[in-house]
């Protein structure tokens, strides 16, 4: 089983929600999708047992072989090419290659372009006690996140267990590509107007996609202003986390929420339970 | 030599420059020699989604100039003018009048 | 005519608080325009009541399309698209619009031109009246692709309705993160606000946004919101701003009010004493650096 934890804006607690899920969950893989911020590893304190990089294929120039005519150039629809053809020179920006080939394929001359890895991130691996732990991470400056989400989804989701992803925020392509293969989708929100407006475009999203989809209300002051909107959408209020000064306090010490408030373990075992046996039912 | 100046309307030797390069709304080419502007197109990259900086960059490269007069571009379309020896002069918030002025004032 | 003024508000990551400071700002700055573009997650309008709204829709990245009746099944396509877009539906090869990135290889190797790229309505930026002066923003429509063009337009429109009205400000809630549409909303602009928060992340979440406004050589402050929640991070913070010698602005505690009044679509430091008092500061800060400029 595969359950996305996403939230529609940065800050709302979801990597609180996904690590608690991992470690009630205890045998599972926690999965940190949180690309350019992946922050799991300091609530959940794994030892990384393995380190690969991540690669993307971009084309390196021979400028021995290459006759400056540009076709490379004008085929990027990105413009990570630039060709100099009275200096003899060309400049190749990796950070803005989408690695699509298009300028290996369209280049006349054999040899002129061949094409290298660069490496844009980091997939670490290892353990947290009984939990499995997997984390993204593209390295500062390199714009998309979408590639190595992508890869991590295809590649290291074994459906016969349970695998919990902390999905990138927002709700633009990184958040659809993390979710996109998921059975279940938790929203973590904020009982604001704030957290309400960016909920309704991650509930459309989801449904959009035909997912299954809970929310968890974190910083709740008691404002029913999500519950009124989740009945209105039909999607169930999972769980809710108490506003409190402390819970925010010991995030910012990387301490895990079920250890600073015991009383929440029950909570997210009783969440678990409910979203495994809904599972099963299907 | 030829000078590429980011403008905001089409307004001749008047037009005021544009403070932003690579969006600009059009751009001159400027003959140093005969103090004549040579062309004003309409920027065609200005509503690009990807690396317009760097569009634009290619695009004083092939237009031949060897300098380019106008507001701080990106680090990357820097780079594309270094490496295709265009000198860079940054102005703003004058026409392309005041501008070749200020420049060879300075030169 | 004065020249206007773009203050952008930054946040090296999302939830630090930038919309509540920016409508804080928003408030005491009189003659001045304002732009939400945090087009992935625009949430200011919330707090501004906008009427009169006028929406414009806004055309972003192109996908490829496959006329089936040209199409001769060749699989060419299929076998080079590195997005794995193309798929085939009873035999039809239909291209996969959220998973094409609109790279266009396979419009350059079709051969027999079955394929064209159609631009795709993306989001809409909207102009509107607020009782605190015109606003404008957008709006990025789920799942599509965040690029700082629809950035660039929304930044584009309130120049020319500064211009158009001769207003001396315009004030930016800008959006999180430190790609292109953070590039788009700095570029041009004349003093940048980042609000950070003492998390364990929150040194490198503002070391990369000073990379940013370094190169563009854009005056900077800080703000440290939430700077109680942990004292030794926000000190770090403030010494690694000392050694970089950018200033910081102001400290806002964590605060109760603040949420209570959000939660009421209040501009949160009309009522908390706690978010005005720095605000007050900030503004002031701003106000006598753009004076001292003029000066000279």
């Amino acid at each position: 089983m595969f359950i996305a934890v996403a939230s529609g804006k940065g800050g709302t607690g979801k990597t609180i929600v996904s690590t608690s899920l991992a470690l009630v969950a205890k045998n599972c893989t926690y999965i940190d999708l949180d690309v350019e911020e992946p922050n799991g590893y300091v609530l959940l304190k794994p030892e990384i047992e393995k380190e690969i990089p991540f690669n993307l294929r971009v084309p390196k120039i021979d400028e021995q072989v290459c006759t400056f005519c540009g076709k490379c150039a004008d085929a990027c629809v990105y413009n990570a090419l630039s060709i100099i053809p009275h200096l003899k020179k060309t400049l190749f920006y990796p950070d803005l290659c989408h690695s699509c080939g298009h300028c290996t394929y369209v280049c006349p001359v054999n040899g002129a372009i061949e094409e290298v890895n660069r490496e844009i991130g980091k997939i670490r691996s290892g353990r947290s006690g009984v939990v499995k732990f997997i984390e993204g991470r593209i390295d500062v400056g390199v714009i998309s996140g979408v590639p190595i989400i992508s890869w991590i989804v295809n590649n290291y989701i074994d459906s016969n267990e349970i695998n919990i992803v902390d999905s990138s925020p927002g709700t633009s392509c990184p958040v659809v590509e993390s979710v996109k293969k998921s059975d279940y989708i938790l929203l973590v929100t904020e009982p604001t107007p704030f957290g309400l407006s960016d909920l309704k475009l991650t509930v459309e999203i989801a449904k959009d996609m035909g997912k299954k989809v809970g929310i968890i209300v974190n910083k709740d002051t008691g404002i029913k202003i999500i519950d009124v909107y989740a009945k209105e959408v039909n999607v169930p209020i999972l769980l809710k986390i108490p506003y409190s000064i402390e819970i925010q306090k010991s995030y910012s010490k990387g301490i895990p929420l079920i250890e600073a408030m015991p009383e929440m373990k029950v909570k997210f075992v009783e969440l678990i339970d409910k979203i495994l046996c809904e599972n099963e039912k299907n | 030599m030829k000078a590429f100046i980011p403008v905001e309307k089409n307004e001749g030797i008047d037009s005021k420059l544009d403070n932003r390069f690579a969006r600009a709304g059009y751009f001159v080419v400027y003959d140093m020699e005969s103090d004549k502007i040579l062309s004003i197109e309409e920027n065609r990259f200005k509503n690009g989604a990807h690396g317009v900086g760097i569009e634009t960059g290619n695009y004083v490269i092939k237009s031949g100039c060897k300098l380019a007069i106008g507001p701080r571009l990106g680090p990357k379309a820097e780079n594309i003018l270094r490496a295709g020896n265009v000198e860079f002069y940054i102005a703003e918030n004058c026409t392309v009048k005041e501008a070749i002025e200020r420049y060879r004032a300075k030169s | 005519m004065k020249k206007t003024k773009e203050i952008v508000i930054l946040s090296g990551k999302g939830g630090t608080g930038k919309t509540t400071i920016a409508a804080s700002l928003a408030e005491l700055i009189h003659d001045k325009i304002i732009v939400d573009s945090d087009v992935d997650a625009a949430n200011m309008y919330l707090l501004m009541e906008p009427e009169n709204i006028i929406e414009t829709e806004f055309k972003g990245k192109s996908v490829a399309s496959i006329n089936t009746s040209i199409c001769t099944s060749c699989n060419l396509c299929k076998e080079l698209c590195r997005f794995n877009a193309i798929e085939v539906i009873n035999g039809d090869y239909v291209v996969e619009d959220i998973s094409c990135d609109g790279c266009r290889l396979c419009q350059t190797a079709c051969p027999v031109d079955a394929i064209e790229m159609v631009e795709q309505v993306v989001g809409k930026w909207i102009f509107a009246n607020t009782r605190f002066g015109d606003f404008v923003y957008a709006r990025l429509n789920p799942g599509a692709e965040n690029s700082g063009t629809l950035v660039t337009m929304v930044k584009h429109q309130s120049k020319i309705i500064a211009k158009e009205k001769n207003i001396s400000t315009i004030l930016i809630d800008g959006p999180p993160g430190i790609g292109c549409p953070v590039i788009a909303s700095l570029s041009g602009s004349d003093y940048v606000l980042v609000v950070t928060e003492p998390s364990f992340s929150g040194i490198s979440d503002l070391k990369r946004i000073l990379e940013l406004t370094e190169h563009f050589r854009i005056k900077t402050g800080i703000i440290v919101n939430k700077f109680d929640i942990n004292i030794e991070n926000t000190e770090k913070i403030e010494k690694f701003a000392q050694e970089n010698k950018i200033e910081v602005l102001a400290r806002i505690p964590h605060s109760y009010c603040i949420i209570e009044e959000i939660s009421k679509m209040n501009i949160p430091s009309i009522n908390c004493e706690e978010l005005k008092k720095p605000v007050i500061e900030i503004y002031n800060k701003i106000k006598a650096y753009f004076e001292d400029e003029m000066a000279n």
